[in-house]
């Protein structure tokens, strides 16, 4: 094996990613090569510091500084405004629709069954956005 | 039966959540804040950021709890605040360090100050969070939440909401990455 090929296979080594033979290889040239064992524990040291910033020490005052901050930053309520946006909206449009019908009663004699197979009676049964998607929070990645 | 009662348990606290029951925020803060911190950490590389932001991470969570359907459990949903709120907060530091390398010139103080600070912190943690810094959002997100939180892969996949093979897929190249910075840093720092 060459030092450019423990360069490569170095972190998998260490998380024991890696095949058996590979590994068994790698140990290998790592016994005879004084620059990667270097290597490999500068490697081992910096993985390492993941487990020295994992310890999270007590904190009391946490909690209190988080309920302080929040009385001071207007809190993001539920809101009925937008519910009532969408109701109005519909009952104008459902009241648009039979002054409509009532207007054309008078002046045809287009009979109900054929404004349903018109497929009008579907346009005030169409079904509203549901409410929760107003609401929805999309935490997507950005990669 | 346990999990039944733990279901009941979780659910009869989001209620309190949803209702601004201050002991409900405390329990959530108290069952959930050395997670956030150390995910925060995993993003930030300082103690004192990932506090911050920890504490801007369950602010998010309490002023969004009526947002939260239950398709998922509250850590779940909890976790993806946190990776959302902390790939912002790297966001606004990227701009902000743009703007303070563009004003250099005019603050050749910023320099010192940063050179000091950076001395505080030992090479290796320096050369690992300058690799972290270097992944992208879903491969960072991945390595963090499996290495700094031991989530397991399935965990990570409802997270992020994605298959458990592309969480795989991100683990390998974010430590392929992470190899090649660390070499880089190695090469031009240690040796």
């Amino acid at each position: 094996m060459k030092c450019s090929e423990v360069h490569k296979d170095l972190i998998f080594y260490i998380e024991g990613d890696l095949s058996p033979e590979r590994e068994k290889a790698l140990r290998k040239h790592l016994d005879s090569c004084s620059d990667c064992r270097a290597y490999e524990k500068f490697m081992r040291q910096s993985l390492g510091a993941i487990e020295m910033k994992k310890d999270v020490p007590a904190d009391d005052e946490f909690a209190g500084k988080v309920l302080e901050k929040m009385s001071s930053v207007p809190i993001k309520t539920f809101s009925i405004a937008p519910v009532l946006k969408y109701a109005a909206a519909a009952a104008v449009i459902v009241l648009g629709v039979f002054t409509g019908m009532g207007i054309a009663n008078l002046t045809t004699n287009t009979s109900t069954d054929k404004l349903a197979e018109a497929g009008e009676e579907y346009y005030y049964h169409d079904e509203m956005e549901p409410i929760e998607s107003f609401f929805l929070i999309k935490y997507d990645e950005d990669e | 039966m346990l999990r039944n009662n733990n279901d009941t348990e979780e659910r009869q606290l989001i209620n309190a959540l949803v209702a601004g029951n201050e002991s409900a925020y405390r329990i959530i803060i108290e069952k959930y804040r050395e997670s956030v911190v150390r995910l925060c950490m995993g993003f930030t590389g300082s103690y004192d950021d990932a506090q911050d932001l920890a504490q801007e991470v369950f602010i998010e969570i309490f002023n969004s709890i009526s947002k939260f359907k239950r398709r998922s459990s509250f850590s779940t949903w909890m976790y993806r605040v946190a990776v959302n709120k902390s790939l912002n907060f790297l966001r606004k530091k990227k701009n902000l360090v743009s703007m303070e390398q563009a004003n250099e010139t005019v603050t050749p103080a910023n320099n010192n100050t940063s050179a000091e600070k950076n001395l505080e912190i030992s090479d290796h943690a320096r050369a690992l969070h300058t690799a972290l810094d270097r992944l992208p959002g879903k491969q960072r997100a991945a390595f963090i939440l499996s290495k700094y939180d031991d989530l397991q892969y399935a965990e990570i996949a409802d997270i992020m909401k994605t298959s458990i093979s592309s969480v795989e897929s991100l683990l390998f190249r974010a430590k392929k990455n992470l190899q090649q910075s660390l070499l880089e840093y190695y090469k031009n720092n240690m040796k």
